[in-house]
């Protein structure tokens, strides 16, 4: 079997010698950076730190084009082996096929604007090189996590991610809270690591050596009809270290911690690239998730409870980068829902549109706050459309873009998710009717509280102070990427029009990576399917009136939501509604559901107590208290070398060896 | 004759290094700069190194001592001298950090470097030892010297505690092994490691004594290697003992430790009946051990404020993780599968935690070397704004103990738990996965250390300035680039490693006991002369 996978590979990829240089370029540009940055100019390292990215971007557009040529098959590049041991045979190898292909130029595009946008945000900053050469090894990691042609490379870049993300949280500000806000991030992600990290030992145990994912798509297959359970099991591991790296309940607390960062840093990590990841290996691995019906509806319960819960906390937020990163938790929710029906096309299209207007409206809040010193408040905003014009139209129609209205980005791809959890079934089940029903309340809560954002920030009237008001001002070359991000987050939808126009770009290119078949189901439905060893894993109804009437609702859900934000939102200081703060609701959203609460007193306050007792009772206890007289351990204190004699320490000691000892024979004899 | 000395020439140069370091003690006036008879020395062991890898291509090639030599008290495999390799990196590297830490710590005398000298030929001996009595005499080498290392600030109450403390349960864990040697002699009637697996395989053993033997002989070396429950003494120690003695002795007394415990245990103990036998195995014993080291070490070094005592219990996680190398089967060794070689993961993760704890350390060093031997959290706080360059050593050394991709104790981590998962059938999923929940936890206390390092400020009562070396942060650097390149290309190293994992196998007697598969009784051939197997 593996002889036959290798030739199979050996003609499948075709050798690309730019591939390397994609996730290369990022790396030089912070060597570079970080070894000589202190002492170049501020040009210099404008040059390599920006430089590296753009021309990343540009080989990215070059090599895409090659893929969209090649007839079938993808593009690949091994530069060495990486390690061979008993059957196991890692390559460090890249591979570009047409999933990777999009992943690629939405994070070498956006990642290059916000590159630029960061050279006005973090001009006066005396860190404007370390910085740079931060978010260079950043995107060195993402890109790796992306074109990695077999699991462990991607996960080089997985754990490479959350440590650049823990480095630019944690480093950026020098006080301790802030930076346990970035370790508590690390070891959440940690926490789904670890998930990631055993399923993957159980796949190895099962695919014979091999972790391409090329390869593994065989080993998904025997699983499939050999081991079902075992296969779950991976999937569900797959699923926790996504809900880790993604945000998603129950990992999803790190990501609002994780705001203290720069914001441009929060637009580039926590809301285009870094935190879609999860999405991008349950999408990659998606023929493993296909042959599982119970994964797959764990998946969809996870995505749709996140997009509401997370949409009913962003409610009550007053905080502009806060409101936006319940935001991004809820938005993921909505496409791991989406790969939880089997819409893959739409999570992928629903990653992309985010992507723009997510990093759209980051930018906004980034010169936002940039303008306004560093004030976050937003019922100390209001007004701003007159001092911000670029930002307050970029603002709106990103904005628009998430409301899910018709024509902006954002509309098509969420649309796309409700279609598809509406009509689609999997393994002959009934179509996941809660999950579009959930999807659809925190579509609507979206649109209030987005709009509601909106509001608060550039219209009515100005709350701040008014030094602060008079010094506002926006930049050029802040605004240069907003206007192009506010144009994708636009007419990025255009990618994947609805199924009835038959004109889904980003449906027909993908095909090759998830393979649909299609068919015709008895009364001349267009019927699509993803097969499973030989069965209909899932089923698509493209039925054109069920598509129109989905969109007329969705819309509906939007319109209202913004109307209701109009009314209440859109008024004078004097007369905007007050929060119910005492109401037992209002309470339980601005506490976030009380889940970090929870987490303290079910796993941190015991984990940390037992490290305690353990240090207290053998380290503190045997030491210095029950059994010594005199203490041995603070150093002023130790007498002459007789006394360590009387103390009964070193007894203590050697009587556990013997307890051990007498409890190894007793055991073994 | 003399091709034997050729081929015990990395225990020679140690050894004449040593000895030269004693003479410059007797002779140097007694207050001068003794630094560089460290570079002597440092060379000496780099001498040494490079005659283990000349060494290693030869005895692929076939050389092996002539049987009058040593009389069977040595074996020359791969094993043997990959991990004379690791122990003599650690032991070059280590000594470096010495140079000016010691002056600062007013104990600048020239017998340091011959204690590390023949601590290190101790150690090297131990893992090439063939028969007990040569085993026993080796590790008390090492142990003395080591003793003498951890009480060498001879002013400091802390240090000489620490050194006593270590030598009164050093001593009572040396009763032990000799005791579990009394047993195994008495239960199979010698010394020699091969004929013991021979006559334990061949049930020629009084099964009872033998099992009492092999037991204390674990305990013995559960104390050496700080598995728990035998770890007590390691915090205390880590943290009483000089930094540069502590970064070698818990590279060089661990690498040490597991390579007799893996001989002895492969070798003489390597008998289905004795290692998964339904009634009696050491496999269990080990499983046991390995978990309870690596859950106490990780539990109590979440409490740890100070850098050398969360080592300590690092060093006791870690333990806990190595002895899972010992329970892994390889699949095929060189066409055979045998239950008396290792796989490539023990000799690999001995390489990348002493590389890491080489680094870490030697910043421990730097940071501690004015003032009192300290090394709590005010020490290095704020170490990136003093010294950027330790700093990120530090960082590589913490991230590779955690095993963060990209560094060796990464693949260390992936090749161990892999082989495990792989040779067991599947048995041991449950112990990778605690062992990986391990990891996880131990990720707290390892980046606390890199947040300290970075993100907090300089303590303002209490500023200590770092210690200014050039070797020492030669040594630290070398440990953090290596510990990339390992990681980054580990294929040659791990290849090497899974090698002298392989070679075990060859060294005690392949005929003897040979597939796990097939665990009937095998045919033992008591006329086979010792010369005529496979003791090179």
């Amino acid at each position: 079997m593996q002889t036959g996978n290798a030739v199979e590979s050996a003609d499948f990829f075709t050798h690309a010698e730019l591939l390397p240089w994609i996730v290369l370029l990022p790396l030089l540009g912070a060597a570079i950076n970080g070894l000589f940055g202190k002492r170049m100019s501020k040009g210099a390292v404008t040059f390599f730190g920006v430089g590296s990215v753009v021309a990343a971007f540009v080989l990215s557009c070059i090599e895409v084009s090659r893929l969209a040529e090649l007839e079938s098959g993808a593009l690949a590049s091994t530069l060495w082996t990486w390690f061979s041991s008993f059957e196991l045979h890692i390559d460090i190898a890249f591979s570009l096929d047409q999933l990777s292909a999009v992943l690629l130029l939405v994070v070498t595009g956006v990642g290059s604007l916000i590159h630029i946008f960061s050279i006005g945000y973090m001009r006066s900053d005396e860190g404007y090189w370390k910085y740079f050469s931060y978010l260079n090894l950043f995107m060195f990691s993402m890109l790796l996590l992306i074109l990695g042609k077999n699991l462990l490379v991607l996960f080089v870049g997985w754990e490479g991610v959350g440590l650049c993300s823990y480095l630019l949280i944690g480093f950026w500000f020098k006080d301790m809270p802030k930076a346990e806000a970035g370790q508590k991030a690390f070891v959440t992600n940690r926490v789904g690591d670890l998930a990631f990290l055993i399923g993957a030992f159980i796949l190895l145990f099962y695919s014979q050596g091999t972790l391409d994912f090329h390869e593994l798509k065989q080993t998904a297959a025997s699983m499939h009809t050999d081991q079902p359970v075992e296969l779950t099991i991976v999937c569900l591991l797959f699923l926790v270290g996504a809900c880790g790296k993604s945000a998603q309940i129950p990992l999803y607390v790190w990501l609002p911690d994780a705001m203290a960062g720069p914001t441009p840093v929060s637009a580039l990590i926590h809301a285009a690239t870094m935190v879609t990841a999860g999405v991008y290996l349950m999408v990659r691995t998606n023929f493993m998730f296909s042959a599982s019906e119970t994964a797959m509806t764990v998946v969809a319960i996870v995505g749709a409870a996140t997009a509401l819960m997370a949409a009913t906390i962003a409610l009550v937020q007053n905080d502009i980068k806060k409101v936006l990163a319940y935001s991004t938790v809820s938005q993921i929710g909505f496409m791991v829902a989406a790969v939880g029906v089997g819409g893959y096309v739409a999570a992928v299209f629903h990653l992309m549109t985010h992507a723009f207007f997510k990093a759209c409206l980051f930018l906004g809040a980034g010169s936002v706050i940039h303008a306004l010193h560093h004030e976050q408040d937003i019922r100390k905003m209001g007004a701003l459309k007159k001092k911000l014009k670029v930002t307050r139209w970029s603002f709106l129609i990103s904005c628009l873009a998430i409301a899910g209205i018709p024509l902006f980005s954002g509309f098509f791809s969420k649309d796309e998710i409700l279609f598809t959890a509406f009509t689609t079934s999997h393994w002959g089940a009934d179509p996941k009717m809660y999950v579009f029903g959930m999807l659809l309340l925190a579509a609507f809560c979206t649109a209030f509280y987005m709009f509601r954002l909106y509001f608060l920030t550039f219209e009515g009237e100005y709350r701040g102070d008014k030094h602060t008001w008079d010094h506002a001002h926006e930049e050029t070359v802040m605004n240069i990427p907003l206007m192009v991000l506010g144009f994708l987050a636009a007419a990025g939808g255009l990618l994947g029009l609805p199924h009835f126009t038959h004109a889904h770009f980003l449906h027909g290119w993908l095909q090759p990576v998830l393979g649909f078949v299609k068919g015709k189901a008895p009364d001349g439905t267009p019927l699509e399917f993803i097969q499973v060893g030989g069965e209909n894993a899932f089923t698509y109804v493209h039925d054109t009136n069920t598509e129109l009437m989905l969109m007329g609702l969705s819309v509906l859900v939007a319109a209202i939501g913004i109307l209701l934000a109009w009314r209440l939102y859109k008024r004078p200081a004097s007369e905007l509604p007050k929060a119910p703060v005492d109401a037992w609701w209002h309470r339980l959203l601005s506490n976030k559901y009380y889940v970090d609460e929870f987490y303290d007193a079910t796993i941190v306050r015991p984990l940390r107590g037992t490290a305690n007792l353990l240090h207290k009772v053998v380290d503190v206890g045997l030491i210095d208290g029950l059994l010594v007289k005199g203490p041995a351990k603070t150093l002023g204190k130790i007498g002459d070398g007789l006394r360590m004699f009387q103390n009964g320490d070193v007894q203590a000691y050697a009587t556990v060896v013997v307890v051990g000892m007498a409890a190894a024979l007793f055991f073994i004899v | 004759m003399v091709d034997d000395l050729l081929l015990i020439s990395p225990l020679l140069i140690v050894t004449v290094m040593g000895l030269v370091s004693l003479l410059v003690g007797v002779f140097a006036p007694a207050g001068s700069f003794k630094g560089w008879l460290a570079f002597l020395t440092s060379f000496g062991f780099l001498a040494a190194l490079g005659a283990c890898y000349m060494l290693w291509h030869e005895t692929s090639a076939g050389a092996a001592f002539s049987s009058q030599s040593f009389h069977y008290s040595l074996t020359l495999d791969h094993f043997g001298l990959a991990l004379c390799g690791v122990i003599l990196l650690g032991a070059l590297l280590a000594t470096l950090t010495a140079v000016h830490y010691l002056p600062a710590q007013k104990s600048d005398h020239a017998e340091y470097y011959a204690l590390i000298a023949f601590s290190a030929l101790g150690m090297m001996i131990m893992v090439m030892a063939a028969d007990l009595l040569t085993l026993f005499v080796a590790l008390e080498v090492m142990s003395i010297s080591i003793y003498i290392l951890a009480g060498f600030k001879r002013d400091s109450s802390f240090s000489t505690e620490s050194a006593m403390k270590y030598f009164i349960l050093g001593s009572f864990a040396s009763a032990i092994l000799l005791l579990g040697i009394s047993f195994t002699y008495g239960a199979t009637g010698t010394i020699s490691m091969r004929e013991i697996g021979l006559a334990v395989a061949g049930g020629d053993a009084h099964s009872e004594l033998a099992l009492f033997g092999m037991v204390m002989l674990i305990v013995a070396f559960g104390f050496k290697i700080a598995a728990a429950p035998f770890h007590m003494w390691t915090p205390d120690v880590y943290e009483g003992a000089p930094a540069s003695v502590t970064g070698f002795m818990a590279v060089g007394v661990k690498a040490a430790g597991f390579g007799a415990l893996a001989r002895l245990l492969l070798t003489c103990f390597g008998a289905p009946e004795y290692r998964d036998g339904s009634a009696v195995s050491w496999e269990t014993l080990i499983v046991i051990l390995a978990v309870i080291s690596m859950c106490a070490g990780n539990l109590m070094a979440l409490a740890q404020k100070n850098l050398k005592r969360m080592l300590a219990y690092s060093a006791i996680a870690h333990t806990g993780y190595l002895l899972m190398a010992l329970l892994v089967v390889p699949a095929s060794s060189d066409g055979e599968q045998a239950l008396n070689a290792l796989g490539g993961g023990l000799v690999f993760y001995l390489l990348a935690y002493t590389l890491a704890n080489v680094a870490a350390f030697g910043v421990a060093a730097a940071v501690g070397a004015r003032g009192v031997e300290d090394a709590g959290e005010e020490a290095y706080a704020g170490l990136a704004g003093r010294d950027p360059m330790l700093a990120f050593a530090l960082t590589i050394a913490m991230l590779s103990l955690l095993g963060i991709p990209l560094t060796a104790g990464f693949m260390g981590k992936l090749t161990l738990f892999g082989e495990l998962l792989s040779s067991g059938g599947g048995e041991y999923l449950w112990l990778v996965v605690v062992a990986v929940v391990n990891s996880v936890v131990s990720a707290y206390y390892y980046l606390r250390v890199v947040m300290v390092a970075y993100m907090q400020d300089e303590s303002a009562e209490k500023p200590i300035a770092l210690l200014k070396s050039a070797p020492l942060r030669v040594a630290v650097g070398v440990a953090a680039i290596l510990t990339l390149v390992f990681g980054i290309m580990p294929n040659k190293a791990i290849n090497a490693s899974t090698r002298a994992g392989y070679s075990l196998v060859h060294t005690s007697n392949p005929a003897t006991y040979g597939a796990r598969v097939s665990a009937a009784k095998p045919a033992i051939t008591s006329t086979v002369e010792p010369k005529d197997v496979a003791h090179r």
